[in-house]
């Protein structure tokens, strides 16, 4: 059913662990899995702290170019492990959702499959903001996955 | 991986589809799963004139009951074509995302299945209130079919 799956990773806990639940539904399917990570685009005028805390365009790259490459790098190890086909993509857009709507159109991804919120999202009951976004605009079915992380209610 | 799936079905043409989605899935996981869909339950004050009709919530409940069959026989149906093993349920809940989840839960259900539309999702680029209140009520992930087009 599903061919080609779309894991995207802000590198929070609950991103790896719904790219690393990814992997595992793959595996099942005989499915390839393409990790994305998507950063902010440099900007002067950014007021960002990650932005802010690097001085100029050609640090901010590497900095984040490095970041994302040790996450997806995780993300693809484990893949192997799995024996499961697996690729990564860093790219610089904002906002996030319509970076990983466009992405898992262009990559013509059959299935989109990330965790109900990444860093940003503090109340487990809730849907994070780029969760929501992807949900509302993918042009593929999406697996919310949900961290086995508990939180009191 | 996921052993069994609830797949929840309100009549829609976009849950229709993504119910038989959901099967194709179970079939290539060698998942079992559960059917289900929820209907509002008999509430006297929607009736104008109560006392004129006794039978009113028998009635309904056999009325409900029999529309529901027509949704979940097909889907059923379609199951056991696919090798699936499928039952089905039938609940009353105002609440239908509430009565999704809690079934989720008691039957042990690893993922949850629904069209991102139902019967009252209007506009094609929100998701439907139903599909939201399960993503936000449930424990386990919910793979959320979008209705072509959307």
């Amino acid at each position: 059913v599903f061919k080609r799956i779309l894991a995207p990773t802000d590198g929070s806990i609950a991103s790896m662990q719904a790219a690393r639940a990814g992997v595992d539904l793959a595996r099942e399917l005989g499915a390839t899995v393409i990790f994305i990570t998507v950063s902010k685009p440099w900007s002067v005028f950014s007021l960002d702290p990650i932005v802010l805390s690097v001085t100029n365009e050609k640090k901010y790259l590497e900095d984040t170019a490095r970041v994302a490459g040790v996450r997806l790098q995780a993300c693809e190890e484990y893949a192997r492990s799995q024996g499961v086909n697996a690729r990564s993509v860093h790219i610089y857009e904002e906002p996030v959702w319509k970076a990983i709507v466009e992405e898992a159109r262009n990559l013509q991804c059959d299935l989109i499959h990330m965790a109900a919120h990444g860093r940003r999202g503090g109340v487990a009951l809730v849907i994070g903001s780029t969760t929501g976004k992807v949900l509302t605009h993918a042009p593929a079915p999406v697996l919310v996955h949900r961290g086995e992380a508990t939180v009191p209610r | 991986m996921f052993q069994h799936l609830l797949i929840a079905h309100d009549g829609s043409e976009p849950s229709r589809s993504a119910a038989h989605r959901g099967i194709d899935l179970a079939a290539e996981l060698r998942a079992q799963v559960t059917l289900i869909t929820v209907s509002a339950p008999f509430h006297i004050e929607n009736l104008e004139e109560p006392v004129m009709l006794v039978d009113a919530e028998r009635e309904y409940v056999k009325a409900r009951t029999r529309i529901a069959q027509s949704w979940l026989r097909p889907c059923e149906k379609y199951a056991e074509s696919r090798g699936v093993e499928a039952a089905s349920l039938h609940v009353f809940d105002d609440q239908p995302h509430r009565a999704i989840a809690e079934t989720a839960k008691r039957a042990g259900c690893d993922l949850i299945h629904m069209g991102s539309h139902g019967h009252s999702g209007m506009v094609a680029l929100l998701l439907g209130s139903t599909t939201y209140r399960v993503l936000t009520h449930a424990t386990v992930p919910v793979l959320v079919h979008r209705a072509r087009g959307g």
